[in-house]
């Protein structure tokens, strides 16, 4: 009852103190901090140091270019303690900072400081993984792997970190094909006696690993090429595959409930070999032979993965199998994004153009489309303002089925949902993809239905997944998407930002090879940025670049209405006016090419989305 | 009188200790700000503030919020990511009773665990059935210092609280909480060692500027 008391009365007395009778302290730390927060709140121009000055002038790279951040004051021991936070992956400053020294340096100095931390490239790691939408809880931890293991699951993800530590190319984080990332070798837990050595029983489990591999190619050297794929292939799969040898494999590898991206690329690969018609064998040949190269070089590597010599510390201890990559997307991938007979891929189309685009497929009238697709959700024009985008990247997964199997070479394709398409179902499946007037695939990334030449369509339909990859990391959209994320991964998620300042951010992101430095310039413009500083910032206000807080909550559109509509409207709009933005709201949404806005102009739907719902936002209050 | 805890709880939650002005815009402009910074921030600023750094790896809040429920943990309900979902979005993390009600329950938890090192101070450390952690030496010495009777050092006030805080929040912040301390000193003494301890802890627990985006 006691503790009650005092607490309300805590409550009560927090209340009714003033903001000034709470700064009449005496304590010393106060006053520091106090110190510091005055010097913070000085004349920007003449508390500038020099060194910032110089530092703001030589970001620019390039004269032409606007500095990434303006001159900076000196640090406060608040924003000091948040860079510390957001930069060291949530640890913020501890008793072993030496705060007296670090407050002694300017903020470039300190944020390079914090950048030059281990921790930092956590936070890159966990960056990846929020931006590829798999962020999870508790990245690091105290296991043998210290880190969580989505991080192997997808290896873009820590490839690309590792290229921020190196300044190479973060843009790594679009490649399809990556390295497969080693976790340490932990004691086997196969059948072999405990009273073997260590050696022994790992012996034991490379015996195991030969002999799977061994009794796969006599079941198939015994078939001639002419074994009975539904009764073999099956059980061959099932039991000789699935568990001999992936059991086998599991003792070898740490223990895990999931499969490794090559071990997952390799049952893709015998799954075509068996369940092709016959004759299809040569695949599956094939198949056994990577895989008997795979396991050896992984056992050859045993020495080296060790988990008495093979630490991690750090992102930059993690190493990557040698000679081996993939060019498959993670298993989690799919089981996440399962297709079916009804969706046709479309989950998965909606993931990447989310993931990759920042586009969340809000529904807008768009003009005139032509229907392309077979099914009646699709056909219909209200649909089509989401499919006529979503159906073309869905074609980029039409040969892979449940679990992400490729069944580019089959003649048939089953789905997650259990479903399974005969040889001509197959065909009207895919026609949902072919293009009307032509052979052709209509797959791809599509940015206008009117001017074709927009669009970056599939270009080798035998390599649809490496051609999606290519598409993306190619796409300027992708790298404004991955200056978005950022913004909101190191600022806040809900904070609107200048249009101009996002594309500073993904120019420098874009860089050709150097994408590592230019991430590395992208987030410490933005822990610079005056929103960063920013306390109780109002989420729909832009602070930077300085000028656009002038803008108030319209700095959020100024910058698409710049682009798309200034060419005509260069006198711009008066947005006061209700009747004007009404007008405007009509015009943008419109289906009719001789009204709607910009006129006989493409503008990407994503701007359009942000600025039909600033309007109506803004007309209805 | 959980009634009563609990709406103090939350109205302390909602505006912090600070001025009235200045709290009420804590969900100003509808960004992150005022949501609940998930318990694995949660879970890091503790590390860092309060466990002796050989120790901090072992330390996990969430154990001691999901100790006797792992068939149906309740740390996801403090703010955590889905993990696995192709979308990274943070749930649990919008403040209301019930949630608080969590938060609240679980502070208090490790509040009495924290506060039982007054029976051994020299080895001040958090035991559990799955952790067993030291407490950082500075820390432990300026909180295990009011086991007798509050001490209002201006030092040891400060560790306290940056143990806990951080450096993060507004030195009037601060401020007000010393001022609290001061204005309720008899009332504060009164407690028993542990009950003041844990009351020491809790106001600081259940701050804004250290559960809340701010």
């Amino acid at each position: 009852m006691a503790l009650v008391r005092s607490l309300n009365l805590f409550l009560a007395v927090s209340l009714a103190l003033s903001a000034e009778a709470c700064l009449r302290g005496s304590g010393q730390s106060i006053d520091a901090r106090r110190d510091h927060d005055e010097q913070g709140s000085g004349s920007l121009a003449s508390q500038a140091p020099e060194s910032a000055r110089a530092g703001a002038e030589s970001a620019a790279g390039n004269s032409a270019e606007r500095p990434l951040w303006a001159p900076q004051e000196p640090p406060t021991a608040a924003w000091l303690a948040k860079v510390a936070r957001t930069l060291r992956k949530g640890q913020g400053l501890s008793w072993e900072d030496d705060q007296g020294q670090l407050l002694k340096l300017d903020r470039e100095q300190i944020v390079d400081h914090f950048m030059e931390d281990p921790r930092f490239l956590d936070t890159v790691l966990d960056f990846n993984l929020y931006f590829l939408g798999f962020k999870v809880n508790q990245l690091t931890n105290k296991s043998l792997q210290r880190y969580h293991r989505a991080a192997f699951t997808f290896p873009q993800a820590i490839h690309a970190a590792q290229e921020v530590g190196t300044n190479g190319d973060y843009l790594s984080l679009f490649d399809l094909e990556q390295p497969v990332y080693a976790r340490p070798f932990v004691e086997p837990t196969n059948s072999a006696p405990l009273t073997l050595s260590l050696e022994e029983r790992r012996a034991e489990s490379v015996r195991a690993i030969r002999k799977a591999i061994d009794t796969i190619e006599a079941a198939f050297i015994n078939s001639k090429g002419e074994f009975d794929n539904q009764k073999g292939c099956d059980e061959l799969q099932t039991s000789a595959v699935r568990l001999d040898l992936f059991v086998a494999v599991l003792q070898l590898l740490p223990q895990d409930d999931s499969l490794d991206s090559p071990t997952f690329a390799l049952n893709s690969l015998l799954d075509k070999g068996c369940k092709g018609p016959q004759g299809q064998g040569g695949a599956f040949r094939v198949a056994i032979d990577a895989y008997r190269s795979l396991m050896e070089g992984q056992i050859a590597s045993m020495a080296r993965f060790d988990q008495s010599v093979y630490k991690i510390k750090s992102l930059a201890d993690i190493q990557a199998f040698p000679g081996i990559k993939t060019r498959e997307l993670p298993y989690e991938f799919w089981v996440e994004m399962t297709n079916s007979s009804t969706n046709y891929n479309r989950k998965r189309a909606a993931y990447v153009l989310k993931t990759f685009f920042c586009d969340d497929l809000t529904p807008i009238n768009i003009v005139a489309p032509e229907s392309h697709a077979s099914d009646r959700h699709a056909s219909d024009p209200s649909c089509q303002a989401c499919h006529y985008k979503l159906d073309p990247v869905a074609g980029f997964f039409r040969y892979r089925g449940a679990d992400g199997l490729n069944f580019q070479t089959l003649t048939t394709l089953a789905f997650d949902d259990a479903a399974r398409l005969d040889a001509e179902s197959f065909e009207g499946y895919l026609d949902t993809w072919k293009a009307s007037d032509s052979q052709k695939w209509n797959v791809g990334y599509i940015r206008s239905l009117t001017k074709i030449a927009a669009n970056s369509y599939e270009t080798d339909p035998t390599q649809s997944l490496a051609e999606l990859f290519r598409v993306i990391k190619a796409a300027p959209e992708s790298k404004r998407c991955l200056a978005k994320r950022l913004a909101e991964y190191f600022v806040s998620k809900e904070q609107v930002f200048d249009g101009t300042y996002l594309e500073d951010l993904t120019r420098e992101i874009s860089r050709p090879l150097a994408s590592g430095l230019g991430f590395k310039r992208a987030v410490k413009a933005l822990v610079l940025s005056r929103t960063f500083d920013q306390k109780n910032p109002n989420a729909h206000i832009c602070y930077d670049p300085p000028e656009a807080q002038a803008a108030g909550n319209r700095c959020e559109i100024s910058f698409i209405i710049d682009k798309n509509c200034k060419s005509c409207h260069a006198g711009g709009f008066d947005l006061e006016d209700a009747s004007v933005k009404t007008e405007m709201l009509d015009r943008l949404q419109s289906a009719d090419s001789r009204q709607r806005m910009p006129y006989r102009r493409d503008m990407p739907d994503t701007e359009r989305v942000t600025l039909i719902k600033w309007l109506d936002e803004n007309t209805h209050d | 009188m959980n009634r009563l805890m609990g709406g103090a709880f939350c109205l302390l939650l909602m505006t912090g200790c600070t001025a009235p002005d200045e709290a009420s815009s804590l969900h100003a402009g509808g960004s992150r700000i005022g949501l609940f910074k998930g318990i694995d921030a949660i879970t890091e600023m503790l590390r860092i503030g309060t466990i002796h750094p050989d120790d901090r790896d072992n330390f996990d809040f969430r154990k001691i919020v999901d100790e006797g429920n792992v068939v149906d943990p309740l740390s996801p309900l403090l703010g955590a990511f889905v993990g696995g979902s192709g979308d990274s979005k943070m749930d649990n993390d919008e403040p209301h009773s019930i949630s608080m009600m969590l938060w609240k329950g679980n502070f208090e938890k490790l509040a009495k665990i924290i506060a039982l090192n007054c029976q051994h101070p020299d080895a001040a450390s958090i035991k559990t059935n799955e952790i067993d952690v030291r407490l950082h030496p500075r820390f432990a010495a300026a909180l295990l210092s009011s086991c007798a009777s509050l001490n209002e050092s201006t030092e040891v006030s400060d560790d306290i609280w940056n143990g806990v805080m951080g450096w993060e929040a507004p030195a009037a912040e601060l401020e007000a909480w010393k001022i609290f301390l001061s204005l309720n000193r008899d009332a504060i003494n009164a407690l028993s060692a542990e009950e003041r301890l844990s009351m020491l802890l809790m106001s600081l627990f259940l701050n804004p500027y250290f559960l809340l985006e701010t």
